[in-house]
């Protein structure tokens, strides 16, 4: 692997290279020529635009997301364009992921509101092509769905968003279809496998089916402020909430997870807020050092 | 007789030679740590400017490619642990860098987006040991690990990448 992995980081990185003209700035520098020069990377000329925006405006955040996370901003956004789901009524469903090669596959599985009902969505992100979006009940009449009838027995976004702001409506129409086919019954369990019989002790829980041991940031890490106003700045981009919003949102639990032998130390947060009368959890995870993003959630209708 | 400061011609000429020698391959790594080219010129130019602070203290260390990499890997940290601050959007702009030569193998950036993507301590390993061709022993003084650690995140950082270049991938 040595030269292998040499030769191809040598051949893609060939742009950047060290040349006599670099030597000689460094070298005027020791000499005390000149100041020390810093490039203006485009993340730095972005920095400092924001900066000078935070003096008459209100402070921005550049979010940094990890690859996973920038894959299931594009998923989302696949399913808001084919099927005008919205980040509330995406709540409902129950995000899992799985990458081959360069292929991202996520599927949202009804979880909040009956799955016989939502039915499940599937979206497969390619490197270089197009989503490709899909649902259960891509079959279902079109005229019915578009009516937002809670009658209709495939609940698209229209229905789905009725029943997340009327309850009464909700519960008397999932009765009424599971009367009329109760055969169609299904409870989703997520794919991962439960925590031990023992439980969790303090400080653990589980996540996607792994075990989070609670810790202490370091000196060099993140505090708990920092990384929580980048979650919430990550958060209001990510599912179109306000300024307001976040300034109302709770805060229902901070944890940190200490570094592990496969993955680093990381800040996750869960906030609570009812917008336009909908009950919204959200959950934020990022590198605890550097901030990117690395998982965003957002669970609506007794869903998480 | 007034002291006038002389710029020492020696230690110069030693930095030089340094830049010359390891200046792309410092270059290249930093950038895989901090996925953005302006911020990779700035730190290998700081740890450059470093080296030549501290040059004295080459002259003690067992190998100077080990002594100039801890510092290399040292100053992309503290960029690092900064970028969030400087409100820096660190995703991966290899897509954004001049055309490079197109490998018939491997014609996109999955291997750099690999190594890239490792947790911190197996990217160490990984650069020095295979990017710049280290000795495990080497790493180990660089990382101010013991071997065994050094073999052990190796290993582990093999399993990682094995994962995730199936295609390409050959062991040693």
């Amino acid at each position: 692997m040595n030269d292998a992995l040499k030769q191809v980081l040598d051949r893609q990185l060939s742009s950047l290279a060290w040349d006599n003209a670099r030597s000689q700035d460094v070298l005027r520098q020791v000499r005390g020529e000149t100041k020390v020069k810093k490039k203006l990377s485009v993340g730095l000329v972005m920095a400092l635009t924001l900066m000078l925006v935070a003096i008459v405006a209100v402070a921005a955040i550049t979010i940094s997301r990890s690859s996973e996370a920038q894959a299931a901003t594009q998923a989302r956004q696949a399913l808001a364009d084919r099927y005008g789901l919205t980040p509330d009524t995406l709540g409902v469903f129950y995000m899992d992921k799985a990458q081959e090669g360069d292929t991202w596959t996520f599927t949202f599985s009804g979880e909040g509101l009956p799955g016989f009902l939502v039915g499940d969505y599937k979206v497969v992100l390619k490197k270089g092509e197009a989503p490709i979006a899909s649902w259960t009940h891509d079959e279902a009449d079109q005229a019915l769905l578009d009516s937002g009838s809670l009658d209709s027995p495939a609940w698209g976004a229209k229905q789905i968003k009725t029943a997340l702001m009327d309850t009464e409506a909700r519960y008397t129409a999932i009765q009424e279809h599971i009367k009329a086919s109760p055969e169609k019954v299904t409870h989703f369990e997520r794919p991962y496998p439960s925590p031990p019989a023992d439980g969790t002790q303090e400080g653990e829980y589980y996540w996607y089916g792994e075990l989070w041991k609670e810790g202490v940031p370091g000196p060099d890490m993140l505090t708990e402020a920092q990384a929580l106003e980048i979650a919430k700045a990550a958060l209001m981009d990510e599912f179109s909430l306000s300024q307001e919003d976040m300034d109302r949102a709770e805060r229902t639990d901070s944890f940190f997870r200490e570094e592990t032998n496969s993955k680093g130390a990381v800040w996750s947060f869960h906030l609570y807020v009812v917008v336009d009368g909908v009950e919204l959890g959200l959950n934020a995870v990022l590198d605890a050092i550097t901030g990117e993003v690395q998982h965003l959630n957002i669970t609506t209708g007794g869903n998480g | 007789m007034d002291f006038v400061a002389v710029p020492d011609r020696v230690q110069e000429m030693e930095l030089e030679r340094l830049m010359t020698q390891y200046g792309s391959s410092l270059l290249r790594m930093c950038y895989v740590y901090l996925k953005d080219t302006g911020l990779a010129e700035d730190a290998a130019q700081e740890t450059f400017l470093k080296a030549y602070k501290h040059l004295h203290t080459l002259k003690d260390a067992q190998s100077e490619q080990a002594w100039l990499m801890r510092i290399a890997i040292n100053t992309c940290k503290d960029f690092l642990r900064t970028s969030w601050l400087r409100r820096v959007d660190r995703r991966v702009d290899i897509d954004t860098l001049p055309e490079a030569a197109q490998d018939p193998e491997m014609p996109d950036a999955t291997v750099i987006n690999a190594v890239m993507g490792l947790p911190a301590k197996y990217k160490d390993a990984v650069m020095l040991r295979y990017y710049q061709g280290m000795k495990i022993a080497e790493v180990a003084q660089t990382l101010n690990i013991s071997l065994d650690t050094a073999k052990a995140r190796l290993r582990r950082a093999n399993e990682k990448l094995r994962q995730q270049l199936e295609r390409w991938y050959y062991d040693e």
